[in-house]
């Protein structure tokens, strides 16, 4: 008694197609797509159509064939071509079976390709089917010269998604030492005795981040520092330090008289407003936007001097001042 | 009145003995028998490598064992017929058989009667008409009841042509002083051979796949929300990850290629950027947002380049979004057909699920909104 072996179903024995797939650009249920189909082809010596049958129910040519649901071939175009060539898409062909027709002549034996574009997916998610064919003739029917089938599955989309939230990052401290609000010395600024002689200085930093689509603007309000009654009177003009006046006023940016401040420093780009943004001039009116930018801002720190002169005739006494900064986005 | 008779022939000492008168009619032998009347021992036998009609380069194993006297052995030969293994009866060539004499070989070495090959000269390979094997050697002396093997033919490249006819036939054994088959025989007997018809067993295997892509069971929607417990970026300085999977079975021949079509996180025209075409060290500066992904999880059987590409180690995550699309179906996620980033090199009838990680982190200059990012995997079999 001998036995042979099995053979897969789909499959003549001593021939068959080989290397056989078809690739989807888009395999979800009911999409347009486009349709590589990959296969080799035995060379035989008259190939004039090939069969591409797509069903839901079985790979086995044996079996009737289930047209796959909401499957349509019948409106894709052939853009290219390769291995064997000459083919165009027969108009024979249905929603649910291509034929690609050509003038017959011998198979090169060799890895062929087709690209179809604008095929409607089936809308069934489950395993599906396709069975190859090729024949002589040149409109899929008669003598079956090779097969093979493959299997399929459409599936659904997989959605990814998050939600960024407005961020507005702001602080102010007496020293930050980072560029973000991680590292804040906080506390109050104490500008010690002020003099007639010379001009007295200190400084606040404050750091801001934003991705406010339309920036943020930081703004200042108070009061020109006084004690009791007798306040200094604030600078409402961008001015110069000038000792021996009785002078209040700040700004944001690097001086050299007073030597104070810095420049505005990290990643961002906002910059002071102009009457705040003039080295070694200073200016004070409660309620100005002392620093902006028209969009989103990585961290930007600026620092904030103020400066303090006073006349002979300033009246005695502890002085003080309360300022807060309000920073606001325009989402 | 005369009586044909047919006897069986005494082996042994050159000598022949004739009856007369007395009719006996021994039963054909029957399978691999003990030799009697004929003068070797048992353990007679022909192993045929298939007993198909008309096979070709069938390989016989011949085995017998030599008589009770010591003889100068210089040939066996064998005679193979279709009517009777009774050696002095007329011999019928099975039909379709041959020795194929002009290739077939001794394969190996024989043993008890070491040294014998084909004697091309004296055989007689006429099909249908007269298959005589002799198999010659340098004279010499045998030990009586030596057991004698011969393998004949290769399988591959030389050997026996099977009768082309369902049935038994025989092989007559027969040693011989002479080199060429000739003169008186020493000790023969018969063998009964058979070839049968095939027995063919088919069955259907349907080509297959199994292909499913979810976040917790197969089923569900798939979508993977990213970010703190609402699905927020709510921190700039945290890298946020979730996971999706798929299963995948198939006996395509050559494997399965999945494909993964997709994009960065969009919001409008605000994009997070990907990590990085390659794996790229996930960032905890609030300056920097990234968006990738990786295979934390590789499923039995899944491999390959492409799996070590997207194959990141924890905290590394890629997205190529840049690699030119090719002729090939390959490129980047972004391309017609999207980019493979898992492959199996074969049938892979059952598998364990692959995990894919994504993360996604926000920068402080992130605008504000929901971005989504969808994903397609597409399996394709090759068979």
């Amino acid at each position: 008694m001998l036995l042979q072996p099995f053979k897969p179903a789909g499959a003549l024995p001593g021939s068959n197609i080989t290397e056989r797939s078809v690739e989807m650009s888009d395999n979800m249920p009911g999409h347009t797509s486009d349709y590589a189909l990959l296969l080799t082809i035995p060379t035989v010596p008259t190939l004039g159509s090939i069969k591409l049958e797509f069903c839901r129910n079985s790979p086995l040519y044996t079996e009737s064939c289930d047209p796959s649901t909401g499957l349509d071939l019948s409106g894709a175009t052939l853009t290219s071509q390769s291995g064997d060539t000459g083919f165009s898409i027969d108009p024979s062909t249905t929603a649910n079976t291509l034929i690609l027709t050509r003038t017959p002549g011998a198979s090169t034996g060799t890895a062929s390709r087709y690209i179809l574009h604008g095929v409607v997916n089936s809308t069934d998610t489950d395993t599906q089917y396709a069975r190859y064919s090729t024949y002589a003739s040149t409109d899929g029917s008669g003598t079956l010269l090779e097969k093979g089938a493959l299997a399929y599955v459409l599936n659904n989309e997989s959605s990814v998604s998050t939600e960024v939230p407005p961020y507005l990052d702001f602080c102010l401290g007496t020293i930050i030492n980072s560029t973000d609000c991680s590292d804040i010395s906080a506390g109050y600024l104490s500008l010690g005795d002020f003099s007639t002689t010379k001009a007295t200085s200190g400084t606040l930093q404050t750091v801001v981040g934003t991705n406010a689509a339309n920036g943020y603007m930081i703004s200042v309000d108070g009061n020109s520092m006084a004690s009791g009654a007798n306040a200094l009177p604030a600078l409402t003009v961008p001015t110069a330090s000038a000792p021996g006046n009785s002078q209040f006023g700040i700004n944001l940016r690097a001086n050299s008289s007073p030597q104070s401040g810095s420049d505005p420093a990290g990643a961002g780009a906002g910059s002071p407003t102009p009457d705040y943004n003039v080295p070694n001039k200073f200016t004070f009116r409660s309620g100005d936007v002392v620093a902006s930018k028209p969009t989103v801002e990585d961290y930007r720190k600026y620092t904030i001097t103020y400066l303090v002169n006073i006349s002979r005739s300033q009246p005695a006494g502890i002085y003080a001042g309360t300022y807060t900064y309000v920073a606001l986005g325009n989402f | 009145m005369k009586l044909k008779v047919t006897r069986l022939k005494r082996l042994v000492y050159g000598t022949a003995a004739l009856a007369i008168g007395a009719v006996a009619t021994l039963p054909a032998l029957l399978g691999q028998a003990s030799a009697a009347p004929y003068n070797i021992a048992p353990n007679r036998s022909i192993e045929m490598s298939s007993s198909a009609a008309s096979s070709t380069n069938t390989q016989y194993n011949v085995g017998f064992t030599t008589g009770v006297t010591t003889n100068t052995i210089g040939s066996v030969v064998i005679d193979f017929c279709s009517n009777s293994p009774i050696i002095g009866d007329s011999c019928t060539a099975p039909t379709g058989f041959s020795i194929n004499k002009a290739s077939l070989a001794v394969n190996g070495s024989s043993t008890g009667i070491t040294g014998l090959s084909v004697d091309t000269t004296n055989s007689t390979d006429t099909v249908n008409t007269t298959e005589h094997l002799v198999l010659t050697r340098t004279a010499g002396s045998i030990t009586a009841g030596t057991a004698v093997t011969v393998v004949l033919g290769n399988t591959t490249t030389n050997g026996f042509t099977n009768p082309s006819t369902v049935g038994t036939f025989y092989a007559r054994i027969s040693t011989y002083t002479a080199t060429d088959g000739s003169g008186t025989n020493l000790d023969a007997g018969g063998v009964p051979l058979a070839t049968t018809q095939s027995i063919t067993v088919t069955a259907k295997v349907q080509e297959t796949l199994t292909f499913c892509v979810y976040q917790t069971s197969c089923g569900d929607s798939g979508a993977v929300p990213l970010g703190d417990a609402n699905g927020v970026l709510s921190s700039t300085a945290t890298n946020y990850t979730n996971t999706s999977k798929f299963d995948l079975a198939s006996n395509a021949t050559t494997g399965v290629t999945v494909r993964l079509k997709g994009d960065v996180l969009k919001s409008g025209s605000n994009s997070i950027p990907t990590s990085g075409a390659t794996c790229t060290a996930d960032v905890t500066t609030a300056t920097t947002a990234q968006f990738g992904i990786r295979i934390s999880t590789a499923g039995t059987g899944v491999t390959g380049a492409q799996t070590n590409k997207y194959g990141c180690n924890s905290g590394f995550h890629a997205l190529d979004t840049s690699t030119a699309c090719g002729s090939n179906l390959e490129g980047n996620v972004t391309c017609t057909y999207g980019e493979p980033i898992a492959t199996t090199s074969g049938p892979q009838l059952a598998t364990t699920p692959t995990t894919m990680e994504y993360m996604a982190k926000a920068a402080t200059t992130t605008q504000a909104g929901i971005y989504t990012s969808t994903f397609n995997y597409i399996a394709t079999g090759k068979y």
